[in-house]
């Protein structure tokens, strides 16, 4: 009897073991289950309730309005509108819905005159299916067809570049394509930016700046009978261009319309031989590296012989001179002997310093390089000296006397504006000293010299004429010019360069028959900077006013060297 | 009590349909109102964009120049026509006017 409560109580022991572990698992399932739910409460409690995830309290507003016309906008430093894109509406028509040909092309004519109705009525009566009528209409035409209600005429809304300001900018915003591709300028240049953003493209042209430089140089090329000219102005201090023409220029809504030398940008992509205007970095190299200073001088005496060329001046004096002098008349023969004085490599090594033998860093596609000779012998030293056998664009010389006045710093020159405080960093070429004497010799060659007719009352301007001839075929042609005047003002602390530069102009009665840069271009910076010099807001100086005469004033030993010279206020 | 709260949960789930399509309907309606309004807008925008072509168009220093030739007397800025504040000889100011005139009529 005993073993069988043992034996039950074995079995209830298993009884209960099993009992018991059944009893553990639920337990275990149950408080599970509660967690999972407790947590699936609290977080239902947390995102219908605490924080409504998902749905936001106030909904954000979707599909906000951005009014896009596909290339973005150029716009001149104040924000005057160059170039824009404009979605125009343009007339087909299919034949087949078109009720009756003839009223439909009478009546069409009444709004399209320039349309002939007999051609008219053909296209309106031809068996195809869809024919242009007139492509970009003006909002008046569209509006105006509109109520017309002629059945079978639809609309094509289309994009187009539009040039409000006509011919002005022609070279420098060149044009874009049919398709919206920029194909020459400031709109090939930046093509990509401009078909992807929306932001105008700032540029550091002014509008009436331009206007006036180009008036002026249209005057000239019709008063001078030239094939064409150019011109720009910079502000040395940043190297801005505030205006740049080249003429004849074109329309850039209708490119197709003008003859393909119209499209030719001078002042970046010709290469001129500048002729006199040379001397200002001859003069300012040699007075850099102390080859001469500015009591020195030179014998001008005899025209100066060197292989199979004699060099003579063309306003000779036939005396020793002082630099002042050489430069105040152009002396070709002072100034070749300052190259010859200063040698090759010293020439070189500053004119590439100048940035007159690299292509100038512009923003168009159309830079010209520079023609160099190569190789660079003394003969081609002489010439250089005095603008023979360096051929460079418009551009790198406004480049060049901005750092050789600006206090010997060259900034390159640029056509955007550069942001707010941001200040292009430019690169010391010259001495101080040497750009203050420059100065001093730049305002000389108005007040005294061959610039005269480049002064404009009371803004002091300081430049220098050059009259080159063109090659051509053999040799120079004595009859075809390229006459440049090159100012700066105010030139006792020079802000503005100016460049103007006329090819091929032939001279007339009132000039006496002279074509030189004194005569021809001269006068085109003396009335831009009279017109402009308001709108810059540089307020005109007296003249005779000791603080001028001070800045300016310089000394010109006339005889001999060591002799003591005259003072001449240059003012 | 049981067919009461019944009846209160229909009514209830029946109040929030509906409300839940109110303000569906309403919310579309804003919607296709905001979409009217922004077509509008880019219009505007459009005829903005346009005009201010016109105006640049109309603008031209150039054409400027010639209407006020013809219909002004107006002439570039001489540097002669160009001084500074301390040239001018200015009235006295009005204050001390007044109070002269009301000296003179003390």
């Amino acid at each position: 009897m005993t073993p069988k409560p043992i034996t039950t109580a074995h079995l209830d022991g298993t009884a209960k073991q099993a009992m018991e572990a059944g009893r553990n698992r639920l337990l275990v399932a149950g408080a599970l289950f509660a967690v999972t739910f407790t947590a699936i409460a609290f977080r239902l409690a947390d995102v219908t309730v605490v924080k409504p995830a998902g749905e936001p309290a106030i909904a954000a507003v979707t599909g906000s309005p951005a009014f896009t016309a596909g290339r973005a906008d150029i716009v001149d430093r104040n924000g005057v509108v160059l170039a824009t894109s404009l979605n125009t509406a343009s007339l087909y028509a299919n034949p087949h819905h078109v009720l009756d040909p003839r009223e439909a092309a009478d009546r069409l004519h009444q709004v399209l005159p320039e349309l002939r109705p007999a051609e008219l009525m053909g296209k309106l009566a031809s068996e195809r299916s869809f024919v242009w009528i007139k492509r970009h209409l003006t909002p008046r035409q569209h509006y105006a067809i509109n109520r017309l209600g002629i059945p079978g005429l639809y609309f094509q809304r289309e994009e187009r570049r539009v040039y409000p300001q006509g011919p002005l900018f022609s070279h420098l915003l060149g044009f874009a394509g049919t398709d919206g591709i920029g194909l020459t300028g400031v709109e090939k240049k930046f093509n990509g930016s401009l078909g992807a953003g929306s932001k105008p493209l700032v540029l550091s042209v002014d509008t009436r700046l331009q206007h006036i430089l180009h008036e002026e140089l249209t005057a000239a090329t019709a008063r001078f009978r030239a094939e064409g000219a150019c011109g720009l102005v910079m502000d040395t201090t940043t190297g801005e261009v505030l205006a740049m023409v080249s003429l004849p220029d074109f329309d850039p809504n209708a490119p197709e319309r003008s003859p393909d030398e119209s499209r030719f940008n001078r002042a970046t992509l010709g290469v001129y031989e500048m002729g006199s205007t040379f001397k200002i970095f001859t003069t300012a190299m040699a007075l850099d590296s102390g080859t001469v200073g500015m009591t020195g001088g030179f014998d001008a005496s005899r025209p100066l012989k060197v292989a199979r060329f004699s060099i003579t001046d063309f306003h000779g004096k036939n005396r020793w001179l002082s630099v002042p002098e050489i430069f105040m008349y152009s002396s070709n023969i002072g100034t070749a002997k300052m190259a010859m004085a200063m040698g090759t490599r010293g020439q070189r090594d500053y004119l590439g310093r100048l940035g007159l033998l690299r292509p100038a860093g512009i923003e168009v596609p159309e830079v010209g390089a520079p023609l160099v000779p190569s190789p660079w012998r003394e003969i081609n030293t002489i010439t250089i000296s005095y603008g023979h056998g360096l051929a460079v664009s418009p551009v790198q010389v406004a480049q060049a006397v901005g750092s050789v006045v600006n206090g010997g710093i060259l900034r390159q020159a640029t056509l955007l504006k550069p942001l707010k405080g941001e200040r292009p960093k430019g690169k010391q070429v010259l001495k101080a000293h040497t750009s203050q004497s420059m100065r001093r010799l730049l305002r000389l060659v108005v007040t005294g010299g061959t610039g005269r007719q480049g002064d404009a009352e009371g803004y002091l301007v300081g430049g220098k004429t050059g009259t080159a001839e063109k090659t051509g075929g053999r040799g120079y042609r004595e009859k075809a010019l390229v006459s440049s005047f090159v100012g700066a003002f105010p030139i006792n602390a020079p802000r503005y360069v100016l460049l103007a530069v006329v090819d091929e102009p032939h001279g007339n009665k009132q000039t006496m028959g002279y074509a030189t840069g004194g005569w021809v271009a001269a006068p085109v910076v003396s009335r831009f900077i009279s017109r402009a010099g308001p709108l810059l807001g540089i307020a005109p100086v007296d003249e005779e006013s000791d603080e001028v005469r001070r800045a300016l004033e310089i000394k010109i030993p006339t005889a001999a060297r060591g002799k003591r010279g005259r003072t001449l206020a240059s003012f | 009590m049981r067919g009461r709260l019944t009846l209160f949960w229909i009514l209830l789930a029946a109040a929030v349909g509906f409300g839940l399509f109110h303000v569906k309907y309403k919310v579309q309606a804003l919607e296709d109102d905001l979409r009217t309004l922004n077509a509008a807008i880019t219009d505007e925008q459009e005829q903005l964009h346009v005009l201010a072509a016109e105006w640049a168009h109309l603008n031209r220093p150039g054409r400027l120049e010639a209407l006020a030739q013809r219909h002004l007397d107006l002439q570039p800025t001489g540097v002669r026509q160009i001084g500074t504040i301390e040239t001018i000889s200015f009235p006295a100011p009005p204050e001390t006017l007044a109070r002269q005139s009301e000296k003179a009529a003390r």
